[in-house]
């Protein structure tokens, strides 16, 4: 592990509804180092997505500071242009993520475009190749695609501008368990080959354990515990809530 | 349970290049068993239950030589017959509380409604079943939940809500379509924990669709293994694990865990699956 590339120290987030205060994240603090893979782990509804939505500079409603190489932000600054070219994220729902009138070739050259990059058409063949897609996909519409090529598109996409950090938010939580194999196959792929650094969400213990270096345990907006590889090998914990999620995960 | 018959059950949807037959020559019995069906998405898995329930609209089309549940013939029931076995004899629990259940409807009167169609409870008492059941099925407060609406429900209350549905009228064989892949891991475990045991108790057959072999191989007693369509082999559950057909082999193989880390996951080889298939 290198030096740190992000660090996330004191986050807070909290949602506002008339008087109501909602506080979807409490003092969260983590590092992750360049080239590591994190992972977070958790029930629905416990913070991890909205993590995810602050580091990716989609969410103004926080406190703390975040820092991502050279650039730090705090309490609910936006993310500036040297900020947000150093992350990308991948969402769960590659139906939902995808414009359903853009062909594939308009949705990957769009951001290329509006950040003046010469060369488009290069580059977009580039990433396809690089996320296993043939280029006879370029001109069809998402909905000509099944849902494992629709990830592979997001991915190409989050990879258009060479980011640091890749945001995985259960990135394969709406896929086939054979179609799962192929899409994790491609991001350890991409990680050797580009040295991206992965913080990935999900709820599923295989998926965590398979890809992550190191992973914290979330339950209601805070990190109850991290565990390293070896932990997650031999399923040793102190925490009781993850003692539950180890046990659930491997018996159900 | 009375027994369940199919034999060479075919579904197929027409399109514009000609039929399309997305379950073929299915075939299988049961009694009083748990029976489990897994498959990856588009192996027909759902649809050969649907068909079993006469639940396939048109321009789908369903034959096949036999499906009998009790010596009826499914094949051939009017809508008004299929409702006396609908939601009185099998049961089905859909995949998603939030798309299933009524929104506009206080979930107390939508589980009394499945009742009182089928004079199964008596209507004086329907109310006092309802709380009944719902705190067999572990809801701990069984009043608040009753009068509560869909989407003031968790995903997990809203499944035992959907259960409860199912079981209130005894039926003899409930069919379950994933019915907790829309849950969180931790839910999932207690609603499939509480299904198994409502089932067992009350002697129901149970047919478990899902794509999860760990889920089928826990709480079923023997497996269909489907791909495109067919059913390519048939084992107990608790020799899932040495199934022999590649495609199961595939699926096994496929699945990350703390043991795998650092490799690359094997991925299905369709075309040997085919070779076999052939």
């Amino acid at each position: 592990m290198g030096d740190a590339l992000l660090k996330v120290e004191g986050l807070e987030v909290f949602y506002t509804r008339g008087r109501q205060r909602f506080q979807a994240v409490r003092d969260v603090a983590f590092e992750v180092g360049a080239g590591e893979t994190f992972g977070l782990i958790g029930g629905s509804g416990c913070g991890k997505s909205t993590i995810l939505l602050v580091l990716s500079g989609l969410d103004a409603q926080w406190r703390g500071a975040v820092t991502l190489g050279d650039q730090m932000r705090r309490d609910g600054e936006k993310a500036k242009a040297a900020y947000s070219s150093q992350v990308q994220m991948v969402f769960q729902d590659p139906y939902g993520s995808l414009h359903p009138r853009h062909t594939i070739d308009r949705t990957l050259s769009e951001p290329l475009k509006v950040h003046g990059v010469q060369d488009v058409e290069q580059r977009v063949l580039e990433v396809l190749e690089q996320v296993g897609l043939d280029r006879r996909f370029r001109f069809r519409y998402p909905h000509q695609l099944s849902g494992g090529q629709r990830q592979r598109v997001a991915i190409a996409r989050a990879l258009l501008r060479n980011p640091k950090l890749v945001l995985l938010d259960e990135p394969t939580s709406a896929l086939d368990a054979s179609v799962q194999a192929e899409i994790l196959n491609l991001l350890l792929d991409l990680k050797r080959e580009l040295g991206t650094t992965y913080l990935l969400v999900s709820h599923d213990l295989g998926v965590i354990s398979h890809m992550c270096d190191r992973v914290a345990v979330m339950q209601q907006g805070q990190i109850v515990e991290t565990l390293s590889e070896e932990n997650l090998k031999q399923a040793t914990c102190t925490h009781p809530y993850t003692a539950d999620l180890l046990r659930n995960s491997l018996y159900v | 349970m009375p027994e369940l018959i199919v034999e060479n059950l075919q579904v197929s949807f027409p399109t514009w290049r000609g039929d399309v037959t997305v379950v073929n020559r299915v075939g299988f019995e049961m009694r009083t068993e748990r029976l489990g069906i897994v498959g990856e998405s588009g192996s027909g898995k759902s649809l050969t239950a649907r068909a079993i329930l006469g639940l396939i609209r048109k321009p789908g089309r369903v034959t096949a030589d036999r499906m009998t549940f009790d010596g009826t013939d499914l094949a051939g029931l009017d809508e008004k017959r299929w409702r006396s076995i609908r939601g009185c004899r099998i049961g089905m629990i859909m995949q998603d509380p939030k798309y299933s259940l009524n929104p506009v409807k206080r979930v107390k009167d939508q589980i009394a409604e499945v009742a009182m169609l089928h004079d199964c409870v008596d209507r004086k008492q329907v109310h006092l079943r309802v709380l009944e059941m719902l705190a067999e099925v572990g809801v701990e407060d069984p009043i608040r939940v009753a009068n509560c609406y869909p989407h003031q429900l968790s995903g997990g209350l809203g499944q035992r809500v959907m259960i409860v549905a199912m079981l209130i009228n005894s039926p003899d064989l409930l069919i379950a379509d994933e019915p907790t892949s829309a849950l969180d891991v931790m839910v999932r475990g207690q609603v499939l924990q509480m299904m198994d045991r409502e089932i067992q108790r009350r002697g129901m057959g149970l047919i478990l669709i899902s794509h999860d072999l760990n889920t089928v191989a826990r709480y079923c007693d023997r497996v269909l293994i489907m791909y495109k369509g067919r059913i390519v082999e048939t084992c107990r559950a608790d020799r899932l694990f040495e199934a022999q057909h590649p495609y199961t082999r595939g699926l096994l193989a496929c699945l990350p865990s703390a043991a795998t880390r650092g490799q690359r996951l094997s991925v299905l080889d369709r075309a040997a699956i085919e070779a076999e298939a052939c």
